[in-house]
């Protein structure tokens, strides 16, 4: 199966375009499902929205926050990741991204703000969950490809046997399709890579642009030269979260520590 | 623990004929196909352009923050059984480095209630990058691996913004406020 065996749509959601491909014999209710999944996880993750259960938590010094289990999921794979990755990938490095004014206050207290945590920092419950005063969380390295995961899920329960989401560039085909993926780097050139099959991809590059506003920091929250990362790996959550592992490693290590936590480090040609 | 994934074929490389004015072009939905897919329970869509006076112009920019560039602006009355359920409006965001046509569904309450891409064109950055982009397609032939037709892969890289579409949203609201607000 091809990309044109498939109809496609696309809609503005997480901050970037997400495009979804499914077989011809798809309805309009199944784009629209796996597009509500992504609508609802984009709700509940948000650090800009002063109501997400991310800014929640992120507010409530310290309290246990009740929250909707997606957000419990993700929380779960963002704290198992940044363990396991000794901090190279970290989702407590929230009150970085606020100082250097990449991401918004809220009514945080400036005094107390930790530039980055640890996995420790994160209580999670079968209902809720609660951060240590002073840890901002931050799940931008890793909800994109979790809400791409999650729709993934949506539609396979509804029957869809393949297809891909793209959601800025973290993509993932499922199913017997073949899709075709090129890697843009940071200079804006692409890279044409083969066929992805029951696989994912993620790209990050580290300079941020009118164009392109993210930004990757390393373990200590400072900036990463310029640079383009790739990642493969069978989820998108886990080739999202790994490219940050891969910025934030050393070249001569990077490969193996991103092979270690289940991805595989692309290499793009110069 | 599974092995890693790796590609089927590499490098996979597309058809040479689109490397044209856009690096990446991709259609989506006819504006009929959008208007059911943002309107399922329309029975009928009525053409109902929008005329806009230099000071509404004036007044959707003071309101939206964006300028409007068009005098006339493309909307339809999605009408079930004769009653008004909301309007279908289609749009074009210009920016450096893309061109875009969505659709989006305003609500009679003055909601949004979604937004579709129509057609999605990336523009190129430079001479340089189009060479390299050139060299991405030599040698491609009809016997590939692959029958691309007039697609680029899909592209995983940094992600670009949505900003221009949510502005171009909110301009569209504007003009409801201002134009079709009973």
């Amino acid at each position: 199966m091809t990309p044109e065996d498939c109809l496609k749509r696309m809609r503005p959601l997480l901050g970037c375009f997400v495009e979804i491909g499914l077989p011809k014999t798809c309805s309009s209710e199944l784009f629209n499902a796996a597009f509500a999944q992504i609508e609802l996880i984009h709700h509940l993750l948000s650090f800009h929205s002063p109501d997400s259960d991310l800014t929640r938590l992120n507010r409530a010094k310290g309290q246990m926050v009740p929250c909707h289990p997606l957000s419990l999921a993700c929380l779960r794979l963002a704290r198992a990741m940044t363990r396991a990755s000794q901090g190279a990938f970290n989702c407590t490095l929230g009150g970085s991204l606020v100082r250097t004014g990449v991401l918004p206050k809220h009514d945080f207290d400036s005094d107390t703000i930790a530039a980055l945590g640890t996995w420790q920092d994160i209580v999670i419950s079968a209902q809720g969950a609660c951060v240590r005063p002073g840890v901002i969380l931050s799940l931008d390295g890793i909800a994109k490809g979790f809400a791409v995961d999650s729709a993934i899920k949506t539609l396979q329960r509804a029957g869809v046997r393949s297809g891909w989401i793209n959601a800025g560039g973290d993509v993932r085909a499922f199913g017997a399709l073949v899709l075709p993926v090129s890697i843009r780097d940071h200079g804006g050139v692409l890279h044409p890579q083969g066929g992805l099959c029951e696989a994912a991809l993620a790209t990050s590059t580290s300079c941020a642009s009118e164009r392109f506003p993210g930004v990757l920091l390393d373990a200590n929250g400072q900036p990463i030269p310029a640079q383009t990362l790739a990642v493969m790996a069978h989820t998108a959550w886990r080739a999202d979260a790994l490219t940050k592992v891969a910025a934030a490693t050393a070249a001569a290590f990077r490969s193996r520590i991103v092979a270690a936590l289940g991805g595989r480090c692309l290499a793009l040609a110069a | 623990m599974r092995s890693i994934p790796f590609f089927i074929v590499a490098p996979a490389a597309a058809a040479a004929s689109i490397a044209g004015q856009f690096v990446y072009a991709e259609d989506y939905l006819t504006v009929q196909q959008a208007q059911q897919a943002l309107f399922p329970e329309a029975t009928n869509f009525i053409e109902a352009p929008i005329n806009l006076s230099d000071d509404q112009r004036a007044e959707i920019k003071k309101r939206a923050g964006v300028g409007q560039r068009q005098a006339v602006q493309k909307s339809w009355r999605a009408e079930k059984n004769g009653a008004l359920v909301g309007w279908f409006m289609v749009d074009d965001v210009i920016g450096k480095h893309d061109f875009i046509t969505y659709a989006a569904a305003i609500s009679a309450q003055g909601q949004v209630n979604g937004i579709e891409v129509l057609s999605y064109r990336e523009t190129h950055g430079g001479q340089i990058r189009q060479s390299q982009w050139r060299q991405n397609f030599t040698g491609k032939t009809s016997a590939d691996e692959f029958k691309l037709g007039k697609d680029i892969p899909n592209i995983s890289g940094a992600t670009l913004s949505c900003r221009n579409v949510t502005d171009g949203v909110k301009r569209l609201l504007a003009i409801y406020q201002i134009a079709l607000k009973a």
